[in-house]
Formats: C-alpha cells, sequence, structure tokens
C-alpha cells in the first residue's frame, strides 16, 4: 500500500492519532513533496479533507519555522480548510513556539525566509543551538553558502578584522562571531526588510523573549543587528540594555558589537547603510551631548574601538545608574577599569554614582586602586578622581561607608592610602571620608590590632600635614578615650 | 623668512592678542568657547575675547555684542583695534557711532562741504571718520531709528554708503556693534538686518570671583587704554592678509555635510516655506497633526529658515577660528563649536519650545545645533550614501535606507530621497560612470564627449553632473606658494609657462593686486592668489585638472628655481 493510500485509509477509520504521526514523520523526514502528496489526496473526499483540516492545526505543535514543509501547510489550510483553520493552526504553532522557548515567531517568518529565520534562532537561542548541536562553524557554513555573500564577508573580514582585533580581545569574541552576524546581517539585507518598522519590532520582540537567557553569542548578534534597524524606540533599547547589564561580561560583548556596527555603518567607507534611527536612540539612551558624539565619531574614525566601547559602556552605566542594581553596577565599572583604558569616562560615570549615594565595596576598591596610581594621573583624571573622593565625604552614607569600610581589608587598604598619599588635595578629601567613618566601634577596631595600630598612628602623621597637627591631637584624644 | 613662516608667526601674534585682553583685564569674563579637537583634546578659549578676534580674522566681519550696559563690551572693542590694526585709540575712538533715536544721516555719514558749496557751488561731500575707518563701531546699535539701520544695512550688504550723489565704497573693514537690550528709545531690528551680522555673542555679568577681581584692576577713568599702555600687534594689512590665508582653509567632508543638514534641518518644513514667513504669521498651528512634529525634529521648533548667508558666515568663522587652532582643515567639531554663536541672533524660536530655556534664545539654539548635530551623526551613513549615489554608485540598499528613514527625516523626505529616486530613474549614473572612466583615463576627448551629453540631462541633474566635474577635477591638484616679491621677479616665466594651457590674462595690473585671479582652459582650473602686496605676502598658484597638472607643476617649480 503507498503512503497516500495508507493516509486515507487510517482518515477513513478515523485513526487520527496514527495519521497525525503519519505526517509528522514526514516533517521530520523534511519530505514536503510526500506531504504535499498525501495532502493533496485527501482533497478527493470531502470528509476525509474535513478530518485533515482539523487535524493539521495539531501538527503545529511539533513544528519548526523553518521546516521546509511549512509553506506548504499553510498554503493548504488557507485554499482548502479556510481562514479558521489557519487561524488555529497559527495560534497552534505560535504557542507551541512560545512554549518551547524559540526567539523567533510568525512575525519574522513572514518577513523573511524560513531559511534566514533559522540562522537567526540559531545565532539568538543558545538552546536551540544545543538541542540540535550546532555550532558557530556550522552557522557560518550555512550563511555563506552563496558565493556572493562568501565574498562580501571576505571583504569585509579584510576591512575590519585588524581594527577589530584588540576590541574582540577585549571582549572575549571569536573572530567566527563577527563573521557569523555581519553574514546575517548581509542575509537580512537582501530580503529588504531589514530597514523596515515591521521588521524592527518583531526582532525588538524577539529579543524581549530571550529574556535572561542571553550569551554571548546572541548578546554579539543583538545588538550588532539592532544597530541597522530603522525603529528602536528608546525605552525597548533601554530594557535590553537593563537586561544585558546584569552580567557585566556579556554587557562588554554586547558593546562591542554596539562598537563594531557603529564602525561598520558611521565610518568604514565599505560599510553598510542603515537609516540611523537606531543610533538616534542610542546616543539619546547614553545621554551623550554633542561633544561626546563627536567625541566619540572620532574614536570610531580613529579606529580606536576599545575605548570607544569603555566611552559607551560608562555612559550606559551612568544612563541605567537609578535602574540597576547598586553592587551590579559597581562590578560593571570594576571590570571596565580593569582594561585600563578610558579612565576619565569611567571616573565621571564613578562620580555620579557616588554622588547618587550608591556606593558599593566595588567602587570603593576602584577608588583605591585608582589612588595607587594617584602619581601618575593626569590633570583631567586627577580633577575626576578628587571629585569623586570629595563626593564619597559629602554624599556617601555614613551608614553605608561604615558598613564597608567595616570590612578589615577595606579598612586597611583606607589606611594605607592615608598613609601613602602624597597630594594634599587628595589627602584632604580622605580626611573629610575618615571623619564620616570614624566610629568608636573603628576606633576599637584598630587599637585591637598591632599592625592596624601601626598604619593608623602612620596615617595620622601624614594627615597632620592638612589637617593640622591640632587636629590630629584632637583625633588621638578621641581614640584615647575609646582605648 | 619664508611665507608659510611668517602667517604661523602672525598667528602667534593673535593669539598674544587674546592673552593681552586677558592679562591686562581688559574685559573680564570666564565664559569659555569649548572646542574639541580630533584627538579627543579639549580645548578652552575666552569666549568673548576670541569671537571678536575671529571676527577680524574673516574679510568684512560684522559682529555683534549682546549684553546689559557697562560690562566693557566698547572698551574691549576698542582696544581690539588698537592691537590689530595699529590704529591709535583715539582714531577708533573718533569713528565709533554711538547711537541715539534722533541720529541724523550727516551725524553717521558724512556732510557737505560747506565752505566749498558757497564759494564754488559744488556738493562735495566730507565723509565721516566712521565711513572711512577700517575698525568700525557701533554702540549700542538697536537705539539707531529704521533710516539709519538702512544705511549700515546698505554698507554691510552692498559695502557702499551713500550721500547726495556720491557713494563712497567700503572695501575693507571689520565692524562690531553693541546691543543693550534694555536700554530706552531702541528700536527693532529686522531679521534681513541681523543676518547681515555674521557672528553675536551674548554677554552676560562677570562671575563671582571675577567681580572681587575687578576690584583690583587699575581705575579705567585714571587709566584709560592708550597707545602707550595697549601695543599695536598687527597691522591693517597684516590682518587683511590673513583673510585671504584663512579663506583657504579647506573644510572637511563631514564638516560640509553637517553644515549642509543644519542648514536644511531648521529651513525645512513639509507643509510651507519658511522662507514665505508663514510661521512667524500662523505660529506652530502650522505643525498640527504633521507626523514630523516630534520631540527630535527641529523643524517645529524654529520659525525663520537659515538663509545662504548665515551658512557662508559659518564656514568663514569656522575657517578662523580652524586657523587659529592651527588645523589643517575645518572639522566638525569646529562647525558645532562656532554655530551656536553664528545662528542665535538670525533665529526666531516657537514660544512654547522658548518658554523652556525662560526666553534665553542662545540657549535654545544652541540646543538646536545639539540636536541636529546628534541625528546628524546617526543619520552620517545616509548622507553619505547619497553623496554616493550622485557619484553614480547606486546601491538598492541605500535607497532603501532613504526610503525607509524618510517617514523620520525632514531633509532625507524633501530632499535627498526624492532626489535619490530621480538620479536613479534617469541617464545620470551611467553618464557619471562614463565620466569617472574618462577622468581616470585621462582622455579630454572623452571627457569632452561626457560633458556634450550630460548638457541633455533635465537641468537640476544637469547643474549636479557638473558639479561632480568640478569636485572630481578639483581632486587632482598642486599648489606652489611663494612669496609676492618672488611673484613680482617670476610672473613672466609664470605667463609663459601658463601659456602653453590657459588663455593667461593679459591685464599686469590683475595679477599684481591682491585677490584671486582664475584662469580655465584645456580641462585645466588655474587659480593665482594674491594675498598681500607686502614682499612676505603669500601667493598661491593653484593648479587643478587631468593629466597636465603634474607637468605645469614642474615646469613652475623649474621656472621659481631658475
Amino acid at each position: 500500500m503507498g503512503g497516500e493510500e495508507y493516509f486515507l485509509e487510517l482518515l477513513s477509520r478515523d485513526k487520527l492519532g496514527e495519521a497525525k504521526e503519519y505526517i509528522l514523520s514526514l516533517l521530520n523526514n523534511d519530505d514536503p513533496k510526500g506531504l504535499l502528496e498525501v495532502l493533496e489526496s485527501a482533497k478527493k473526499s470531502r470528509k476525509n479533507l474535513r478530518k485533515l483540516c482539523a487535524l493539521l492545526p495539531e501538527i503545529a505543535i511539533n513544528m519548526e519555522l523553518w521546516n521546509s514543509a511549512l509553506p506548504f501547510l499553510m498554503n493548504f489550510l488557507k485554499e482548502n480548510c479556510g481562514e479558521g483553520y489557519l487561524v488555529d493552526f497559527r495560534i497552534v504553532l505560535r504557542n507551541s513556539l512560545a512554549i518551547r522557548g524559540r526567539v523567533c515567531d510568525l512575525k519574522i517568518y513572514e518577513l523573511v525566509s524560513g531559511e534566514i529565520l533559522k540562522l537567526l534562532e540559531l545565532v539568538l537561542n543558545k538552546e536551540v543551538r544545543e538541542e540540535l548541536g550546532i555550532g558557530l562553524d556550522d552557522i557560518l557554513r550555512d550563511i555563506a553558502k552563496s558565493k556572493e555573500i562568501w565574498k562580501r564577508l571576505e571583504m569585509f573580514k579584510q576591512r575590519i578584522m585588524n581594527r577589530a582585533r584588540e576590541l574582540l580581545e577585549f571582549s572575549g569574541v571569536d573572530e567566527k562571531l563577527v563573521e557569523v552576524v555581519e553574514g546575517l546581517r548581509i542575509l537580512l539585507l537582501t530580503t529588504d526588510k531589514l530597514f523596515t518598522k515591521e521588521f524592527s519590532q518583531s526582532f525588538i520582540e524577539s529579543l524581549e523573549r530571550i529574556g535572561n537567557n542571553f550569551d554571548k553569542i546572541s548578546a554579539f548578534a543583538s545588538f550588532y543587528i539592532l544597530c541597522w534597524l530603522n525603529d528602536v524606540p528608546r525605552d525597548k533599547l533601554e530594557s535590553l540594555f537593563l537586561t544585558i547589564f546584569r552580567n557585566p561580561e556579556l554587557s562588554i560583548v554586547a558593546i562591542s558589537a554596539i562598537v563594531l556596527s557603529l564602525h561598520e555603518i558611521l565610518v568604514s567607507e565599505k560599510g553598510g547603510i542603515a537609516p540611523g534611527n537606531a543610533v538616534q536612540s542610542l546616543i539619546s539612551l547614553l545621554g551623550m551631548n554633542s561633544y561626546e558624539v563627536i567625541e566619540l565619531y572620532g574614536l570610531l574614525k580613529n579606529a580606536d574601538l576599545k575605548k570607544a566601547a569603555i566611552k559607551i559602556s560608562a555612559k550606559a552605566t551612568k544612563a541605567l545608574i537609578d535602574k540597576v542594581d547598586v553592587e551590579n553596577i559597581g562590578e560593571q565599572l570594576y571590570h571596565l577599569k580593569s582594561f585600563s583604558i578610558g579612565l576619565y569616562d569611567i571616573l565621571d560615570t564613578l562620580t555620579i554614582i557616588i554622588q547618587r549615594g550608591r556606593i558599593s565595596e566595588k567602587i570603593i576598591i576602584m577608588l583605591a586602586d585608582i589612588l595607587e596610581e594617584q602619581d601618575s594621573l593626569s590633570g583631567a583624571i586627577y580633577a575626576k578622581t578628587l571629585e569623586a573622593i570629595w563626593n564619597l565625604a559629602i554624599y556617601g552614607r555614613v551608614s553605608d561607608l561604615r558598613r564597608i569600610f567595616g570590612k578589615d581589608e577595606i579598612l586597611k587598604r583606607f589606611l594605607r592610602m592615608l598613609v601613602s598619599t602624597k597630594d594634599n588635595n587628595i589627602l584632604l578629601a580622605l580626611s573629610s571620608v575618615l571623619k564620616n567613618i570614624s566610629h568608636p566601634t573603628m576606633f576599637a577596631k584598630i587599637y585591637s590590632d598591632k599592625e592596624f595600630t601601626e598604619i593608623f598612628n602612620n596615617a595620622l602623621e601624614n594627615l597632620s600635614r592638612v589637617i593640622g597637627s591640632e587636629e590630629v591631637e584632637r583625633l588621638k584624644r578621641m581614640i584615647a578615650r575609646v582605648e | 623668512m619664508e611665507a608659510s613662516d611668517r602667517v604661523a608667526n602672525l598667528r602667534g601674534k593673535i593669539w598674544k592678542v587674546i592673552e593681552f585682553v586677558n592679562e591686562n583685564k581688559i574685559f573680564v569674563h570666564s565664559d569659555v568657547l569649548e572646542v574639541y579637537l580630533k584627538n579627543g583634546e579639549k580645548r578652552q578659549l575666552p569666549l568673548v575675547a576670541t569671537l571678536c578676534v575671529l571676527n577680524a580674522l574673516v574679510p568684512k566681519g560684522a559682529m555683534l555684542l549682546v549684553g546689559g550696559y557697562g560690562g566693557g563690551k566698547t572698551t574691549l572693542v576698542k582696544v581690539l583695534g588698537r592691537l590689530l590694526t595699529g590704529d591709535s585709540i583715539e582714531a577708533i575712538e573718533e569713528a565709533i557711532i554711538r547711537a541715539h533715536p534722533e541720529i541724523t544721516e550727516e551725524k553717521m555719514v558724512g556732510r557737505l562741504h560747506v565752505a566749498k558749496l558757497l564759494r564754488d557751488g559744488k556738493e562735495e561731500i566730507v565723509w565721516r571718520r566712521f565711513v572711512e575707518s577700517f575698525w568700525k563701531i557701533i554702540d549700542e546699535i538697536n537705539r539707531l531709528p529704521p533710516n539709519a539701520q538702512d544705511i549700515i544695512f546698505s554698507l554691510l550688504s552692498e559695502g557702499v554708503v551713500k550721500y547726495f550723489d556720491e557713494v563712497y565704497r567700503v572695501d575693507n573693514y571689520v565692524l562690531y556693534a553693541t546691543i543693550n537690550p534694555r536700554d530706552v528709545g531702541t528700536f527693532p531690528l529686522g531679521l534681513p538686518f541681523l543676518d547681515r551680522f555674521g557672528l553675536a555673542v551674548p554677554i552676560v555679568s562677570p562671575k563671582f570671583d571675577e567681580i572681587l577681581n575687578l576690584t583690583e584692576v587699575p581705575d579705567t577713568k585714571l587709566f584709560p587704554p592708550n597707545d602707550y599702555n595697549v601695543p599695536a600687534l598687527l597691522s591693517k594689512n597684516e590682518l587683511m592678509v590673513l583673510w585671504h590665508v584663512i579663506s583657504r582653509i579647506p573644510v572637511s567632508n563631514d564638516a560640509q555635510l553637517f553644515i549642509s543638514i543644519l542648514t536644511k534641518s531648521l529651513s525645512l518644513c513639509v507643509r510651507v516655506p519658511k522662507e514665505t514667513g508663514a510661521f512667524l504669521q500662523i505660529g506652530k498651528s502650522i505643525c498640527e497633526g504633521c507626523h514630523f512634529n516630534t520631540r527630535e525634529s527641529v523643524c517645529n521648533r524654529v520659525l525663520t529658515f537659515v538663509s545662504v548667508r548665515a551658512l557662508q558666515d559659518l564656514v568663514r568663522y569656522s575657517k578662523a577660528l580652524a586657523w587659529l587652532l592651527g588645523l589643517d582643515e575645518v572639522t566638525l567639531e569646529i562647525v558645532a563649536s562656532i554655530a551656536p554663536y553664528v545662528l542665535w541672533h538670525r533665529l526666531t524660536f516657537e514660544s512654547e519650545y522658548l518658554e523652556k530655556f525662560h526666553g534665553n534664545v542662545f540657549e535654545a539654539t544652541r540646543e538646536v545645533v545639539e540636536t541636529v548635530l546628534k541625528n546628524f551623526v546617526a543619520r552620517l551613513p545616509l548622507y553619505k550614501g547619497f553623496e554616493k549615489i550622485l557619484l553614480g554608485d547606486i546601491d538598492i540598499s541605500t535607497i532603501n535606507a532613504l526610503k525607509e528613514s524618510s517617514d523620520s527625516d525632514l531633509v532625507v523626505a524633501m530632499d535627498l530621497y526624492p532626489t535619490a529616486r530621480v538620479v536613479v530613474n534617469s541617464d545620470y549614473p551611467v553618464m557619471i560612470k562614463e565620466l569617472i572612466d574618462a577622468i581616470e583615463e585621462g582622455s579630454e576627448t572623452r571627457i569632452k564627449e561626457v560633458l556634450s551629453k550630460a548638457r541633455n540631462l533635465p537641468y537640476p541633474l544637469m547643474k549636479r553632473f557638473m558639479h561632480v566635474y568640478e569636485k572630481l577635477i578639483r581632486k587632482n591638484h598642486r599648489t606652489i606658494e611663494i612669496t609676492y616679491g618672488r611673484w613680482r621677479e617670476i610672473i613672466e616665466p609664470v605667463a609663459y609657462v601658463l601659456s602653453e594651457y590657459v588663455n593667461f590674462p593679459k591685464r599686469y595690473d590683475i595679477l599684481i593686486s591682491p585677490g584671486l585671479v582664475s584662469i580655465t582652459g584645456n580641462g585645466l582650473l588655474v587659480n593665482i592668489h594674491i594675498t598681500g602686496t607686502e614682499d612676505w605676502c603669500p601667493v598661491y598658484i593653484d593648479i587643478y585638472g587631468l593629466s597636465n597638472v603634474v607637468e605645469i607643476h614642474e615646469k613652475l617649480r623649474k621656472a621659481l628655481i631658475s
């Protein structure tokens, strides 16, 4: 008995479960032709057709959007079963995709082909990648199947990789990932949908569906493609930033993607073209003034991509200051500082954070790190460092400061700073912080440990340079009372 | 000393002028003009002194100093006149017009020579010092009645002053006018009149510590600035040479694009041309329901348009600032820094928007420029893509991007996208490609053929085509720089060399006067730029064209050596 006859037999005998299994087996074998023949055969009997129409929406539960039979099925439903069945099919498909944690949905499917959608899903969804056992190499192979795309990617590599190497090392992004996302962008461009508002909306909805499941690949791909879109509302962009900023490492990856795409969009002679709305939203979200925008543009032009990334990161941290957990902000900045460039921008953000009274242990450690190199601080950075310490003294909540400085390591480090600081301005600012944290329990701790006591006495000696010996004596008397 | 060394020396002198003003507390004011250089370095220049000096560095510069009385505006420009021209303070003072509502033409322009009139019956005019003076100051210009404003208008726009049947041509001058907006007996200044002023600076009272500082300044009533305590650091001739030198500073592509976008963004309206004045009459109600009426737009904030003169002023003052900072070209940063000062007195804002700034027009302008700049950087690829289209490089994704963003960008919607569509649907791209090929080949016959074919293009496209051609030709150029003294010696050999290629002018007089002599022929353009007539003054010979440029340059170089 042939496939069609077998299927009709199942339908006639109302063995719908088996009929469904049969269709699924055809789908799994990726046999759209076989499926079409089977479906066509059912058309001969109205009774069978009705049963089939009721059956097909159930099939959607197991379908993927890149299944080659999907267009046939939808078309069959529309032409033979009616809109109602098609709507059912779509609802089932949409819900099942959501339940299975798929990122791309029918809206994107209707804009780009199933083939491109699959690639998009693969880069955005780490679970699908794992489920199908597909790596970047496989994705790249699929993307560069066409000679044209391969050629464009080769040109892109020649153009950008040397310039981007430092940035990629900085963010720990594989060069292959850059190729993949650029390839994907070119593919999307070929659909003529990349710049449409519909695609922007659907793509952003997809990113929202990723939620907390961003990984390096999806973070890079999302933010790279995002910059090329035509309609990226500021609030949507902000919520995506907030999601990604929960993980400092991922945020650097995302920002690297932004920098790389901005370089391609704004600077690269042979780079692509973009409508600029996303860039506009980005500038607005980062709260950059015109000079900062020009400066960023200059950095991109001079291929100083790492510095551009630090600048954007620092600005983003500043922009999200009130919406991100304080520990997270500290981590973020500390992470940025570890790259030892763009210190001014980092300090600028740090100063604002302290001014808002959002102080964490990492922030204090960071300041201490900077102060350790105070002899080499240049004019603007020196001024910002000083401002940060004064902000700490003026705006830092005493309870926060005492809690943080209550930790032995931090307190010891702070006292050592008081000993080693040669600059009078910084020492004066530090003395104000000391006054804020001065508390009998702290003094008790200092005088219960020999090492602490020694450092503190040296610190007082150094402090006398700026607050005068009389004040130091007063402090000593106060401590003596605690003793 | 080489001409270029001498010019660099003049730059040093200009800086000394600015330093002198600050060090001697001629004008105590700590507001700064922030300029970002390409390497991210930030320069902070004393705002008022720098802008006043920039005004002297552009030909026929006219500037407004807007602020309350008693701030030292007039003293500052008087002292600058002495420092920059070498004229005596007394002569500068004598030439000042102190405006008042009843000032007459005779007090401003000139009078009849009464003795001659009575004796000989001849109407000879004795021109006022203000008319004849190079350094012109009008104190409280807003107190000039309309008829007197017309005289200044004529001077600023045509460079002429008329009285009876005589006309006085004011070829070279630098003009400063002060405005005290709260004074009694003031008259409104019309927009076309204000547009004649290239630059305007708002002046506010000194800051707290500056006032403390002022208490220590020597009493100017007792020790007024005079020719002994204010040195003459430059001469009028040197200043005029600088006008020429500064005019040669190229404008970077980014800066050019920004200037165009700034002008268009402020001037365009999708519903009614702002040039008709409809906005001034009806106001923002024109914007109701318009989809460009968004928070990010600037078209809805400005009721007036930006004139071509304003954009030319923006270029001129930007060049002056770039030169002062020793830059090779006018950068985007330079234009952005100077733009608010070139524009704010020319713009009229929508009242609600202005309320946001408590009526502070300057701050409103600064914000508008900032918004345009941010949008500009975001949209830069589109603008560059459009430039590529004009060069015949048609990419469908560029057209797509232009189309999709025409919903949200007024300049794209009204200018770029429609033009791109016309270009794409015509023979233009093919012809431009042919032209580029012919230029690369260096074939003059082919170039001529393409140019003659291009004349059949519809007029706007033909104009664009010719513009691209000029740009391409100008890309290939060589320059020779010599001193005026040397130029006088070698005019004949230069004429001999150039006559082989272009129609060299027979008029010797124009070849020894300051100015630009443009000579064309055989696909070549030769500009002889004479900056002044003192021996040290630079003379530049610029050769633009195709294959012959290198050859001519070599021949001229040899002629120079011999």
